[in-house]
């Protein structure tokens, strides 16, 4: 007898007999749907306006397993699984010119601002702003979108330090 | 010049706060070439007209 543990397909059984406890006759499969997983970052250095949530242009992927994000038209992640996911989001400029500057990393579910992650710096500083957490994704029109706001004056997001990922912690 | 820009000229008593998560402002840019908006005005002050921030 053998029985597969595996990340993607879950648990796979074949049909056995387990004494003094019961019979299985048919074999069984728990969480046989594969579980999204996805990375995505900018390409390029995006220009951000002092005071507006900006929706950050994630148009590269280190992976996407279930081809669930769009980084072609709207850098959106849409997962066909319903689900608890656990999703992180980080955002770097380069140095700010305005003393208390106020910067915010946000994720927005189906279009409306969902949670934030703050950070105030000083001059000459670099503005780190994240947020991770798990969200109730309901496997079929429920979205995710990455968004960056700053109070200083226009900003540089930088591509190398700005990254949206997640993955499916608890299917539903 | 900005929209953000064009309200401070509009109203210079705005502060950052309003403009924040607590704030009853939002400017909104979906990145998809419309450019920045006014998503959300619940502040004292009326919301400028679009002549205004031509």
């Amino acid at each position: 007898m053998t029985t597969i543990v595996d990340g993607t397909t879950g648990i796979n059984a074949p049909a056995q007999t387990i004494t003094g406890v019961s019979t299985l006759t048919g074999g069984f499969t728990v969480g046989a749907t594969a579980a999204p997983a996805f990375s995505a970052y900018p390409s390029a250095t995006a220009t951000i306006s002092s005071a507006t949530y900006t929706k950050v242009i994630l148009n590269t992927e280190d992976f996407d397993t279930a081809s669930a994000f769009d980084s072609t038209t709207n850098y959106r992640f849409t997962p066909l699984v319903a689900g608890y996911y656990q999703i992180n989001l980080v955002a770097s400029t380069p140095q700010i010119a305005a003393a208390n500057t106020n910067s915010y990393t946000v994720i927005y579910k189906n279009g409306s601002a969902y949670k934030y992650g703050g950070t105030q710096n000083s001059t000459g500083q670099q503005a780190n702003s994240s947020w991770s957490g798990l969200v109730y994704l309901n496997g079929s029109t429920d979205y995710l979108e990455m968004y960056v706001y700053t109070s200083s004056a226009s900003i540089s997001l930088s591509s190398t330090y700005c990254n949206f990922s997640g993955f499916l912690a608890r299917s539903a | 010049m900005t929209l953000y820009e064009k309200i401070m000229t509009l109203y210079p008593q705005l502060v950052d706060e309003d403009f924040s998560p607590r704030g009853s402002i939002t400017l909104q840019n979906d990145s998809d070439g419309k450019g920045d908006y006014i998503a959300k005005w619940e502040h004292t002050l009326p919301r400028p007209t679009d002549e205004q921030l031509a």
